[in-house]
C-alpha cells in the first residue's frame, strides 16, 4: 500500500465530511465543536485548491518558459503568454498597492480581454459545430445519429421562436401544449443521464473513502 | 499336387496340410511356413537398396535360370539372369563374385531340407536379421555335391511361392548354382554324383513342388520325392531298412572316409545307394563317389567354370574353417534360424551349414576335436576362393566365419569356436539396430532350433566327438579356378571392355563413356498431396489468409485535404458575420421574422411574480456564476432581472463562486443601474466578491455569510453597511438568485445552499445550455423560478413591461436570423453529407463485392 | 429539517457501499463478471498500441473539475485513467502528457503519472512538465489544450473528466491532426457537442465505467455491478413512485 498515512487522512476527512456535512441532521451537526471543524477543513480545502492552482500556474508558467527557449522551434505564443501573464501580475500587484479601485480594474482585464477572447472562442465553437453537423453522417450511422440531428433542427427553430407564427393557424392552446412537450423531451432524457451520472459519482467517491482510488498518492 | 505329405519321422503319409504327424506326432512342417508367403508377397515388391546395388553390380551369373522361374523372377533378375546366360561359365566368376557379395561358396548354396519350407522370409529385414544367424549354425557343408543338392533344393520353392521377392533370391540361389533344369541339359552326368543327396537334403517335410519340378526333371514321375529324416536320431535309430530305398541306396554308394578321424561326410550318403533308386539317382550315386582323380570326363569341362564341381574351392572352405565345435554349429536341419532364412541365403548357409545336412551324415562319424589340425589334404594355400587379398575385409572375415566350404568334414571341424558369429557382409549395409538384434535373435533361434529339434540336436549334441572330415581329393577339385585367380576373372571382366572405336581402340579398361553418358535416372517423383485433418486445414487457411492480408496491397485512401474543411469554415463564418451584421446595422429599424412569442414559461413567469412580490429595500443575495465567454447570453437576462430588482428598491448582495463573476456582476449593474436612475448603487448594492474555494464554500457561506466572505471590493466591513444590514443569516436574505451558465454550479446551489435557505426563494437565471439540467429542481420545487437563456431574458422583459428597456429585444431580430442561418446550415450540410455517405456506402459495398 | 432526505441518502449509500464490497469480493460460485463491448475502449486498447509503436505520444486531459469541487468524481475517474493509461504506454519513447483545467487536478495529475511510472520501474522518466494546468478557467484551458494537440507529436487523445462544450474545439483540433480521439465527460452540454465532433465518444455515465474496463481490479468491476443494480433499483423507485404518485399517495 503506497502511502498509507496520506490514504488514512483522505478516508478520515472524507467520512467526517460526509457526516458532518450532509448525512448527519442539522441538529448534529449545528453543535458549535461540529461547526468549528466543519469550518476547518473547508478552510484548508481552500487553501490547499489555492496553493494548488498557485504550484499550478507556476508550472504552467515553467512549461511556456521551456517552450520559448527551446532551441528548435521555438513557441512564439507562449512568449506572448508569458508577457501577459507577467503584465498582470505586475499590474495587480501596482493597483492593490496603490489602492486603486478593484472592480475597476478587474473590469479592465476580464471586460476588455478576457470576454472578448472567450466570446470569440465561443463563435468558433458555433461554427464548428455548424460543421460537425455537415459531417454527422459521415461519422456516424443509424438512428441515433438522425434523431440527433432532427432534434438539433428542431430545438433551433424552437429556440429562434419561429413556431410562434404558427400560433395564428393553429387551434388555441395548441402550440403551447406543443412546446412544453417538446421542453420535456430533453428534461426526460437529462434527468436519466443526471441519475446515472450521480449513481456513478457517488460510487466513485466511494472508492475514495475505501481507499481503492488513491490519486493523491503519487 | 502331391496330397500327402510323408513324415520325416515315421515316414508315414499325413494329409498335404498337416503339419503334425498323425501317427508319431511328430512335426512335419514349421508352423510358420503357412504363414509366410502372404507376407513374403507384401514385401516382395519392395526391394532394398542394397539389392538393387547388388542387382547392377552383380557379375554374370553363372548358369542360366530354368525357363519356369525365370517367367516368375522380377525384370531386374531378368537382366541379371540375361546378363549371366551372356557368360560363359568359365569366363565369369559369377559364384565368387555374388558369394562375395553373400558370401556363400558356390558349392554351399544348397540348402538342409527342412530349410526351403520353412525358410520363407515374413519380410527382407527378417533375413536380413537371420542372416546373423548364418554363422552361428554355420558348419562345414558339403562339398559341391551337396550344394549342387541345395540348389536343387531351394529352385523348386519358387514354383510354390508367388512372391516376387522369394522368387528372386531363390532364382539368386539358383543364380549361383547349377539349376535343376538345366542339370540336365548342362550334363546330367556332371551332376549325378552329386545330386542323390539332394532328395534326402531337401525335403524334410514331404513333397513340394521343386522336387516336383526336379522330378520332373530328373525323377521318374511315379517316385514321390518323400524325403528321408535327416536327423541324426532318425537316421540312427533307421537301419538301411527305414530309410528310403533311394537314400539306402545313396548311403551305400557314399564311399567310406578316407580318414577314419575325420570321416567325409560325403562317404555317409554315398552308402544309402540302393537298386530303388531311379536310375538317374543311382546315376549320382556312382558318379559322387569318385575322387578329384576319378572326375569324370564331363565334369572337367565344368570344373573349371563351376564352383560346385571344382574341388579346389570347395576344398579351400574346408581347410580355412575351423572346427565347428559351437552348439550352433550342431543344429540339425530344422533349426528355425535356418528355417526362417530366405532361400538364396540358405543356400548361403549351406556352405556354413553343413551339419544340417551333413550331420545326418556324420552321425557315424566320431566327433572331431576342437584342434584338429586341418586334413592333410587340404593344404591351407589352396583355400584361399573367397578369402583373396583383393576382397575386403569384411568379405574376408566373412569368408573366414560364414563362408564355411561344403565340404564333408565334420561339421565339428568346422565351428568357429575363437570367431563369433558374424554378419559382417552386411555390416555395411545393416543398420545398427538390425546388427544388434542380430545376435540375441540368432541365439535364441539357436536355442529353439534346438527345442524344435530335440531329437537331432541331441543326436547332434551326442555326436560332438565327431572328427573332422577330410575333403576327398576329387572335391578338392572340383574348386573353382576363378576362385582361385580372381585377377584373372577381373581381367577378363576389363577384357571386355575393350574399346572398339576412336583414338582408344584397342585399349583395355576404357571406361564406358557411352553408357554412363546415356544412364541417367528418373528423378524421384514425390507426392505434394498432403493428407492434413481439419485442424490443420484450418490452420492452413487462417495462416493463408493471413499472409493474403499481408501482401494484398492496401489500397491508399487519399488523406482529406484540410482545405476544403478550411474553406468550409470560412464560408460559414463569412455568411454568418455578414448576414449578423447586415441585421445589427439595421436594428434600428426594428428588423425581425417574427415578435417574440407570447407564451411564457410557467417558471419564468413564477421568477417574475417572486420578483414583484418583493417588499421594498428587501435583501436579495444574487450570485453571478457564469464566464466572461457566455456572458453574452447571460447579460439579456441578468440585467432583466437586475433591473426588476432596482425597480423594486431590493438590496442587493452579490457573491461568486467564479473569480471573474464580481468583475462581471459590477458592469451589469452599473447597466441596470443606467437604466434606474433613482436606484443608489452604493447605498444598496455591496459586491462581497469571489468566494475562495468556490462551490465546496457554499455550505460555509450558507451557514455562515459573515465568516465565509467576510470583505467586499469596496467596503472592508460589508456586513455593517446599509445593503447587508440585519443580515447574519441567508435565511435573512429575501430572495437568493443565481446566475449561472453552468448546470454544475446550479445543482450546487440546490443541493447545497438550498437546504438552507428554509422557505426563502432558490431563483436561478440559467443559459441554455443549463437549463434543462436544471428544469428537474424546478419541477420538484427546490427551484422557484428560471429564466433560461437569451430568450429567457426576452420574454422577462416584455412579461415585465419593459419593452423599452429590453436590450434583448434589440438583439432579437440578429438572434432570430443567426438560428435559421444555423438551421439551413446544418440542414442542407446534413442532406449533402448523408446523400454522399450513402453513395460512398453503395459504392464501397459494390467495390467489396466485386 | 425533514429527516427523509438524509435518512435516503444515507441508506443509498450504505447499499451503494455493501454492493460494491460485496462484489469486489472473489467467489468462485458467482459467475464471473462479462463487461459490455465498447466499441471506443476496444479501438483505444489499440490506439495506444500504435501510439507506443509509431513513437509519438498519449495526451490525456483530465477535465477543469476541481478536486474540492461537485464535479470531483470525473475528475477522480480522469485521475484514475490517466494513470492507467500511463502504465500501459510506459514502454512508449515518449512519456503521456496531461493536461487540466484546475490547479489542484493537476498537481494530482502529476501524482498520477509518478506513480505510474514508479509502478513501471521507470521512474527516470518521468517528467513533471508533462502533467501541466493550461488554464485556470474553461476556455482558457481549451484555449492552453489546442497547443499541445498541435504541436507535440500526440496521436491519440483521451479526454476524460469535466468539460463544457468548447470542448468540441480540441476534437476538431484533434480530427485535423488525424489523431484518435476518445471523450467521456460528465456534463451533458459537452456530450452534446462532442458526439457531433469526437471520433469516439461516450455517452451518459459510461465515464464511470471507464476504470472497469481499464484496470483489472474487483473493487471496479464491483463497483460497477453496483451501479448496475443501483440502476435498477431507482427504475423500479420511479415507476412505483409515478404508480403511485398517479393513484394519489406520496411518500415523500
Amino acid at each position: 500500500m503506497r502511502n498509507p498515512f496520506a490514504t488514512a487522512v483522505a478516508i478520515a476527512v472524507g467520512l467526517l465530511t460526509l457526516l458532518l456535512g450532509y448525512l448527519l441532521p442539522a441538529a448534529f451537526t449545528n453543535i458549535p465543536v461540529a461547526l468549528e471543524i466543519r469550518s476547518l477543513m473547508i478552510g484548508w480545502a481552500v487553501n490547499l485548491a489555492a496553493i494548488a492552482a498557485l504550484v499550478a500556474i507556476l508550472s504552467l508558467v515553467s512549461v511556456h518558459i521551456r517552450k520559448v527557449q527551446a532551441k528548435r522551434n521555438a513557441d512564439l505564443y507562449s512568449l506572448l503568454t508569458l508577457l501577459f501573464f507577467i503584465i498582470t501580475v505586475i499590474a495587480g500587484c501596482v493597483a492593490y498597492g496603490l489602492g486603486i479601485y478593484r472592480s475597476e480594474y478587474q473590469q479592465v482585464f476580464v471586460i476588455g480581454f478576457q470576454a472578448p477572447v472567450e466570446a470569440s472562442l465561443m463563435a468558433v465553437l458555433s461554427v464548428t459545430l455548424i460543421l460537425a453537423c455537415f459531417r454527422l453522417f459521415q461519422r456516424r450511422h443509424g438512428m441515433i445519429a438522425i434523431t440527433f440531428l432532427l432534434s438539433t433542427l428542431v430545438f433551433l427553430l424552437f429556440n429562434s421562436g419561429m413556431f410562434s407564427l404558427l400560433e395564428p393557424i393553429l387551434p388555441p392552446g395548441f402550440l403551447g401544449d406543443f412546446l412544453g412537450l417538446l421542453q420535456i423531451l430533453p428534461l426526460a432524457g437529462g434527468r436519466g443521464i443526471l441519475l446515472g451520472i450521480a449513481l456513478g459519482s457517488m460510487l466513485a467517491g466511494l472508492r475514495v473513502l475505501f481507499g481503492a482510488d488513491r490519486p493523491y498518492t503519487g | 499336387m502331391v496330397d500327402n505329405v510323408r513324415c520325416p519321422t515315421c515316414g508315414k503319409l499325413n494329409p498335404a496340410n498337416s503339419t503334425v504327424c498323425q501317427y508319431c506326432h511328430s512335426q512335419i512342417k514349421p508352423a510358420s511356413f503357412s504363414s509366410q508367403p502372404a507376407d513374403s508377397e507384401s514385401d516382395a515388391s519392395a526391394d532394398p537398396d542394397w539389392l538393387s546395388e547388388l542387382r547392377d553390380d552383380s557379375p554374370p551369373a553363372f548358369s542360366p535360370l530354368s525357363s519356369e522361374s525365370s517367367e516368375e523372377i522380377p525384370d531386374w533378375l531378368s537382366r541379371i539372369q540375361n546378363q549371366a546366360s551372356g557368360d560363359t561359365p568359365s569366363q565369369g566368376d559369377p559364384v565368387g563374385d555374388i558369394l562375395g557379395d553373400h558370401p556363400v561358396p558356390p558349392s554351399a548354396a544348397s540348402t538342409p531340407p527342412a530349410q526351403p519350407s520353412s525358410a520363407q522370409p515374413s519380410d527382407e529385414m527378417d533375413w536380413l536379421s537371420r542372416l546373423d544367424d548364418a554363422p552361428l549354425s554355420s558348419e562345414p557343408t558339403g562339398d559341391g555335391q551337396e550344394s549342387l543338392s541345395g540348389s536343387q533344393a531351394d529352385t523348386p520353392p519358387s514354383q510354390d511361392e508367388s512372391s516376387g521377392a522369394d522368387d528372386w533370391m531363390r532364382s539368386l540361389t539358383d543364380w549361383g548354382m547349377p539349376s535343376s533344369s538345366i542339370l540336365p541339359d548342362a550334363g546330367s552326368a556332371s551332376s549325378q554324383g552329386e545330386l542323390p543327396q539332394e532328395p534326402a537334403a531337401l525335403q524334410p517335410n514331404g513333397e513340394m513342388d521343386w522336387l516336383r519340378s526336379f522330378e520332373s526333371n530328373q525323377l521318374p514321375p511315379e517316385e514321390p520325392s518323400t524325403p528321408a529324416p535327416f536327423s541324426a536320431d532318425s537316421l540312427a535309430p533307421m537301419g538301411n531298412d527305414d530309410l528310403p530305398d533311394w537314400l539306402r541306396g545313396m548311403q551305400s554308394a557314399t564311399p567310406a572316409p578316407t580318414d577314419e578321424d575325420q570321416p567325409a561326410p560325403q562317404d555317409i550318403p554315398s552308402s544309402a545307394q540302393t537298386p530303388d533308386l531311379p536310375d538317374w539317382l543311382n546315376d549320382f550315386q556312382g558318379q559322387t563317389q569318385p575322387a578329384a582323380d576319378d572326375l569324370p570326363d564331363w565334369l572337367a569341362p565344368v570344373a573349371g567354370a563351376d564352383a560346385f564341381q571344382t574341388d579346389q574351392p570347395n576344398q579351400t572352405f574346408l581347410e580355412e574353417t575351423p572346427p565347428a565345435e559351437s552348439p550352433a554349429a550342431e543344429v540339425s536341419p530344422f533349426t528355425d534360424a535356418a528355417a526362417d532364412l530366405p532361400n538364396w541365403l540358405q543356400s548361403a548357409n549351406v556352405s556354413s551349414e553343413p551339419s544340417q545336412w551333413a550331420s545326418p551324415f556324420a552321425s557315424d562319424v566320431p566327433p572331431p576335436e576342437s584342434d584338429n589340425p586341418p586334413s592333410e589334404t587340404q593344404p591351407a594355400e589352396s583355400a584361399q576362393p573367397f578369402v583373396s587379398d583383393d576382397l575386403p575385409d569384411w568379405m574376408t572375415d566373412f569368408d573366414q566365419k560364414q563362408a564355411v566350404p561344403a565340404g564333408f568334414s565334420a561339421p565339428s571341424s568346422f565351428a568357429q569356436e575363437d570367431q563369433p558369429p558374424s554378419n559382417q557382409p552386411f555390416d555395411v549395409d545393416l543398420p545398427d539396430w538390425l546388427s544388434e538384434e542380430a545376435e540375441p535373435e540368432s541365439t535364441a533361434q539357436g536355442l529353439t532350433s534346438a527345442d524344435a529339434t530335440q531329437q537331432p540336436a541331441q543326436a547332434l549334441s551326442e555326436e560332438n566327438h565327431l572328427e573332422t572330415a577330410e575333403l576327398p581329393a576329387w572335391v578338392q577339385a572340383m574348386r573353382p579356378i576363378e576362385v582361385v585367380m580372381p585377377d584373372e576373372a577381373d581381367a577378363s571382366i576389363v577384357e571386355a571392355q575393350t574399346e572398339k572405336t576412336g583414338p582408344l581402340a584397342g585399349v583395355r579398361g576404357v571406361l564406358p563413356l557411352e553408357e554412363s553418358a546415356f544412364q541417367y535416372n528418373k528423378p524421384p517423383i514425390y507426392s505434394v498431396k498432403l493428407r492434413l485433418s481439419e485442424k490443420q486445414r484450418s490452420n492452413a487457411s487462417l495462416l493463408e489468409a493471413v499472409l493474403a492480408n499481408e501482401t494484398t496491397p492496401v489500397k491508399l485512401t487519399s488523406s482529406q485535404s484540410h482545405a476544403p474543411r478550411a474553406i468550409q469554415r470560412l464560408i460559414v463564418s463569412i455568411f454568418l458575420l455578414f448576414t449578423l451584421f447586415v441585421v445589427l446595422v439595421s436594428a434600428s429599424s426594428d428588423f425581425k421574422i417574427s415578435v417574440p412569442p407570447q407564451l411564457y414559461p410557467p417558471e419564468l413567469t413564477s421568477f417574475s411574480q417572486q420578483v414583484e412580490n418583493l417588499p421594498a429595500n428587501a435583501p436579495v443575495l444574487v450570485a453571478f456564476d457564469y464566464e466572461p465567454g457566455l456572458s453574452g447570453e447571460m447579460r439579456f437576462a441578468s440585467i432583466m432581472v437586475l433591473d426588476h430588482l432596482m425597480r423594486k428598491q431590493s438590496r442587493i448582495a452579490i457573491i461568486s463562486t467564479i473569480p471573474t463573476g464580481p468583475a462581471l456582476a459590477d458592469q451589469l449593474i452599473r447597466e441596470a443601474a443606467s437604466l434606474n436612475s433613482g436606484y443608489d448603487v452604493t447605498a444598496n448594492v455591496e459586491n462581497l466578491g469571489y468566494l475562495p474555494g468556490g462551490t465546496i464554500s457554499l455550505l460555509e457561506f450558507a451557514n455562515n455569510p459573515k465568516q465565509a466572505a467576510p470583505q467586499s471590493f469596496l467596503n472592508a466591513h460589508p456586513w455593517d453597511g446599509n445593503a447587508l444590514s440585519g443580515i447574519t443569516t441567508i435565511q435573512d436574505f429575501q430572495r437568493v438568485i443565481v446566475l449561472t451558465d453552468q448546470a454544475e454550479v446550479g445543482r450546487a446551489w440546490v443541493e447545497q445552499v438550498q437546504p438552507t435557505l428554509g422557505q426563502v426563494p432558490l431563483l436561478m437565471v440559467a443559459s441554455a445550455q443549463a437549463s434543462p439540467m436544471l428544469q428537474p429542481y424546478v419541477q420538484s420545487h427546490q427551484v422557484q423560478g428560471l429564466i433560461s437563456g437569451q430568450m429567457g431574458g426576452v420574454l422577462y422583459g416584455q412579461i415585465n413591461a419593459r419593452q423599452d428597456h429590453n436590450i434583448g429585444r434589440v438583439y432579437w431580430g440578429a438572434y432570430q436570423i443567426g438560428l435559421l442561418l444555423v438551421f439551413l446550415f446544418v440542414l442542407v450540410g446534413s442532406i449533402f453529407s448523408g446523400v454522399v455517405a450513402i453513395l460512398h456506402r453503395t459504392q464501397k459495398g459494390e467495390t467489396h463485392e466485386s | 429539517m425533514n429527516l427523509s432526505p438524509l435518512i435516503l441518502g444515507l441508506t443509498i449509500i450504505v447499499v451503494a457501499a455493501g454492493l460494491m464490497f460485496i462484489f469486489s469480493l472473489p467467489s468462485r460460485s458467482r459467475p464471473r463478471i462479462t463487461l459490455r463491448p465498447l466499441p471506443a475502449l476496444q479501438r483505444l486498447r489499440r490506439a495506444i498500441g500504435l501510439t507506443v509503436e509509431n513513437g509519438t505520444r498519449l495526451h490525456v486531459s483530465i477535465g477543469k473539475a476541481s478536486i474540492v469541487g461537485p464535479n470531483n468524481a470525473s475528475a477522480l475517474i480522469g485521475l484514475s485513467t490517466l494513470e492507467r493509461v500511463s502504465v500501459l504506454s510506459s514502454a512508449a519513447d515518449r512519456s503521456p502528457v496531461a493536461t487540466s483545467g484546475d490547479g489542484s487536478l493537476a498537481i494530482l495529475s502529476q501524482g498520477a503519472m509518478r506513480a505510474a511510472f514508479r509502478s513501471t520501474n521507470n521512474l527516470e522518466q518521468y517528467e513533471p512538465r508533462q502533467a501541466r494546468l493550461t488554464g485556470p478557467t474553461p476556455f482558457s484551458y481549451i484555449a492552453g489544450t489546442l497547443p499541445v494537440i498541435t504541436d507535440e507529436r500526440v496521436s491519440t487523445h483521451i479526454l476524460v473528466g469535466n468539460f463544457g462544450p468548447e470542448a468540441a474545439l480540441l476534437a476538431e483540433a484533434a480530427e485535423s491532426q488525424g489523431a484518435f480521439f476518445l471523450a467521456a465527460t460528465d456534463s451533458i452540454p459537452a456530450q452534446a457537442a462532442l458526439y457531433a465532433t469526437a471520433g469516439e465518444p461516450l455517452i451518459g455515465e459510461e465515464l464511470f465505467a471507464l476504470p472497469a474496463y481499464l484496470q483489472p481490479g474487483g473493487i471496479h468491476q464491483g463497483g460497477l455491478r453496483a451501479q448496475d443494480v443501483l440502476r435498477w433499483i431507482v427504475i423500479a423507485t420511479l415507476v412505483i413512485g409515478g404508480l403511485l404518485a398517479l393513484l394519489g399517495v406520496v411518500i415523500l
